[in-house]
């Protein structure tokens, strides 16, 4: 789908970007749809990459006709601020700087 | 997820979430202290870690990490609460239940993987006397 965008980020876990996101009135997913509700890394993302962590640390984009390009300059400035406070609270060391 | 539902969650564990107490944030060499204790893992998608100082037999102070959900990260900051000033006795016995009664009661699918850190807790606590 060319419209859905996968984002995976080390060290900071989906669902806590995802409502962080959601108090800035940005909503995001964790998963499909279909797979709503349920806690177990995607298969599609473990099918991907292999590596749970990764699945777990992953947020997806769904983008319609009425996202404009100012919702995108949105994002962007609130999330680097929530990815770096989760990594900054979280048991994983970064690899890279 | 939470698509086109309100929050799953409790207005305790929002605030936990939201303005988590106790935390470490970023080097953990800055915190210093007696004992760390570790449980759960990040391919499972929850891990947390709890730093202890220790004084005449109280916890005197406390910080925690969490890589995990948003109730992953409340319940740990709810443990802070609950342990700080506590005898290491004390604290030994808070247990899950004692965590989820503070928030008021986590969603039950995320009870089990979330509301881990009294483990680390009591490994930490252990270290500590292993070490006097």
């Amino acid at each position: 789908m060319p419209n859905i965008l996968n984002a995976s980020f080390q060290a900071a876990e989906g669902e806590s970007i995802q409502l962080y996101l959601d108090a800035e009135g940005i909503v995001v997913s964790t998963g499909s749809a279909c797979a709503s509700g349920d806690i177990k890394p995607s298969h599609v993302l473990m099918a991907k990459t292999g590596d749970a962590e990764v699945a777990h640390s992953s947020i997806r984009f769904s983008f319609g006709l009425d996202n404009t390009e100012a919702d995108i300059e949105r994002v962007m400035e609130v999330l680097p601020g929530i990815i770096e406070r989760l990594q900054k609270i979280s048991t994983i060391e970064r690899n890279i700087k | 997820m939470n698509e086109g539902q309100d929050w799953i969650y409790t207005d305790m564990v929002k605030e936990h979430f939201m303005h988590p107490r106790n935390f470490l944030f970023g080097d953990e060499s800055k915190f210093k202290c007696d004992a760390v204790g570790i449980v759960g893992n990040p391919i499972c998608g929850d891990q947390m870690k709890m730093y202890i100082k220790v004084k005449d037999d109280k916890i005197e102070d406390i910080r925690w990490k969490t890589y995990g959900c948003a109730s992953a990260i409340a319940s740990t900051s709810a443990l802070s609460e609950l342990a700080k000033g506590k005898t290491l006795d004390e604290a030994l016995k808070i247990s899950a239940k004692d965590i989820d009664d503070y928030l008021g009661n986590l969603p039950k699918h995320k009870f089990h993987c979330s509301v881990l850190g009294h483990q680390a807790l009591a490994e930490a606590i252990e270290k500590y006397r292993e070490r006097q």
